[in-house]
């Protein structure tokens, strides 16, 4: 099972982990990224920040900052340059997917990203939708293939009905963050559920299923579900009939009792 | 006192009619209960439809004894399928419809339900009584219920003579019944008696809980439970939670009673609780999510009530040792 976690320190980070972090301003995200990007480094991964202003100075607590810029292991780039397919998830994740390549072909162990996209998620339901939809390529590219992604949000710009939805969707997350009632992250290509989905928090799985990309929808598995309610199980059969089709694996034996006692008369859901 | 069983005859006079009947019988002796069972078990060997039979201990064996050896009349022996009135409707039509399937034109069921003259409450059973009406209503089934007056309480008879279309006799008359009422409002039906844990002080109480924070809360005292009640309180819990945020009036209170190898849980809003009187056991026409979540629990490994009274609506839920 794929590492989910909280945790306190981004020395932590290892390939495959993607993390939500959240905290308050600049100053954080520049530690934050120091902190991960040394231990990167160490791994031999390429490192790149991303941010609204990536400049090198917000970075000069790293070991040979200078050196690794020069060397081309530091890459730094804005957040509009990184995501300008912003509405087209497969092509970001294919541009994503092109950059760890050629950091493969260059000798790197991997890459890891240190990205602040928080001034993009304050703005229309439309936007966050399609950053949404970012992060699930992103997951399901980090979860596959070796790269250590971080993604910062600044509680200041982002707000907390967003933040809450954002920790939903990555299997690692800050101490910043409350415990989230479930999280939803690739492992392989099977899409994972953890904790527990209930009436209050169905809309909310509703809205992180809709970010995975058009087309059939991956595996759900649900071992690590501990409790469903029936209007959870609703909005799976709801989501399984909009999107033609949605196989779920793993549910415990009390999920799938309430999926049998409500005895739908179109059930869609496929338990497998 | 023994009762010959040549006495025992079909009449002629039992309604010919097809589709779904169910009629209350009353007996105050073994001869009546045999002039009113065996006439219909009898006419039923005659016309060719199945005899499905479940009543206490004593009566099966009278029963066996007065009915010929027939494979098309059955004994209900094990009444676990039918210990609560959700369960006990899931499980008669399964058995009609089984009998159906297997070419019956019509299935006569027969039989009594648990009231304080078998040690068990009323409440409860008379919402199925209620029920069966349209829980099975669409199916050619001729159910009667038969009630012991020696042992049946009279308000018990009161309550039982209000909830059936027809009324049977020994002397072999069905008719339909004058005092027959539609069921009205949830507060119409008798109040469950208080479980004694409910008297004490509780040992958990939350005031407007998150279904999550009342799933946590549930966990907590159940450890000792079989896992069956312990998911089935967390679940009920949960669902009677989100009903009573969405649909109730707040403030929403969680109380949780944790005895000796049994618990009991009250949830509690000032609301006046589902407008369908038969929620849980029946579907309303527009059926909301809220009845679905009661419908749920009603199914589960537990014990459930739904109590509509001046100070709101409750719905307890219990699980463990019989109080």
């Amino acid at each position: 099972v794929r590492r989910h976690s909280i945790i306190c320190d981004a020395s932590q980070l290892d390939q495959n982990d993607h993390v939500a972090w959240c905290g308050d301003g600049r100053e954080t995200l520049d530690r934050v990224a120091v902190s991960a990007f040394s231990y990167a480094a160490k791994r031999g991964e390429q490192l790149l920040f991303v941010s609204e202003r990536p400049d090198p100075e917000r970075l000069a607590a790293l070991d040979d900052v200078k050196g690794l810029l020069h060397r081309g292991a530091l890459q730094l780039t804005t957040v509009e340059a990184t995501y300008s397919n912003m509405f087209d998830a497969v092509a970001q994740r294919a541009a994503y997917e092109q950059l760890l390549n050629r950091a493969l072909a260059e000798g790197y162990t991997g890459m890891c990203v240190v990205v602040d996209s928080s001034h993009l998620l304050g703005h229309s339901d439309e936007e966050f939708a399609a950053w949404l939809a970012l992060e699930a390529a992103a997951d399901r590219l980090e979860a596959n293939r070796p790269v250590t992604g971080v993604c910062y949000f600044d509680r200041q710009a982002v707000p907390s009905h967003r933040l809450a939805d954002l920790a939903a969707i990555h299997p690692v997350l800050s101490s910043g963050f409350g415990k989230p009632t479930f999280q939803v992250f690739f492992d392989g290509d099977v899409m994972r559920v953890v904790g527990e989905v209930d009436a209050l928090c169905a809309d909310q799985l509703r809205r992180i299923l809709a970010s995975s990309p058009a087309g059939p929808m991956p595996v759900l598995d649900l071992s690590g579900v501990e409790f469903m309610d029936h209007r959870a199980l609703l909005t799976l059969n709801e989501v399984a009939r909009e999107r033609h089709g949605l196989c779920v694996r793993g549910a415990k034996p009390f999920v799938r009792e309430v999926w049998r006692l409500l005895d739908l008369a179109r059930p869609e859901l496929e338990f497998c | 006192m023994t009762v010959r069983p040549q006495e025992a005859t079909a009449s002629s006079e039992l309604p010919t009619a097809e589709g779904y009947l169910h009629e209350l019988g009353i007996y105050a002796s073994d001869e009546e209960f045999r002039d009113l069972v065996c006439p219909f078990g009898l006419g039923a060997l005659e016309v060719g439809e199945p005899v499905v039979l479940a009543c206490d201990p004593h009566k099966m064996e009278l029963l066996q004894h007065w009915l010929p050896d027939a494979p098309s009349i059955s004994y209900v022996t094990d009444t676990s399928p039918y210990a609560t009135p959700a369960k006990a409707l899931v499980a008669w039509r399964r058995v009609i419809e089984d009998h159906l399937a297997a070419g019956a034109p019509r299935v006569r069921i027969a039989g009594n339900v648990p009231h304080p003259g078998y040690g068990r409450s009323y409440a409860g059973w008379d919402r199925y009584e209620a029920a069966v009406n349209r829980a099975l209503g669409d199916l050619p089934v001729w159910a009667s219920c038969l009630y012991d007056a020696r042992i049946a309480p009279a308000d018990v008879l009161e309550t039982a003579t209000r909830l059936h279309h027809h009324v049977f006799d020994r002397n072999g008359t069905h008719r339909a019944n004058d005092s027959f009422e539609p069921v009205g409002r949830l507060a119409d039906f008798l109040t469950p008696p208080l479980d004694p844990l409910e008297s004490t002080a509780p040992t958990v109480e939350l005031i407007d809980p998150t279904p999550l924070a009342a799933r946590v809360a549930v966990r907590h005292v159940t450890e000792r439970l079989s896992a069956d009640q312990r998911h089935g309180l967390v679940l009920a819990t949960s669902e009677a939670v989100t009903n009573a945020l969405l649909h109730g009036i707040p403030p929403v209170r969680l109380r949780i009673w944790l005895g000796v190898g049994r618990v009991v849980i009250n949830v509690h809003d000032e609301g006046n609780g589902p407008i369908n009187p038969l929620a849980g056991l029946c579907s309303s026409e527009d059926e909301s999510e809220a009845g679905r979540g009661l419908s749920l629990a009603h199914q589960l490994d537990i014990d459930v009530a739904l109590i509509a009274a001046g100070d709101g609506f409750t719905v307890r839920l219990g699980a463990g040792n019989s109080p």
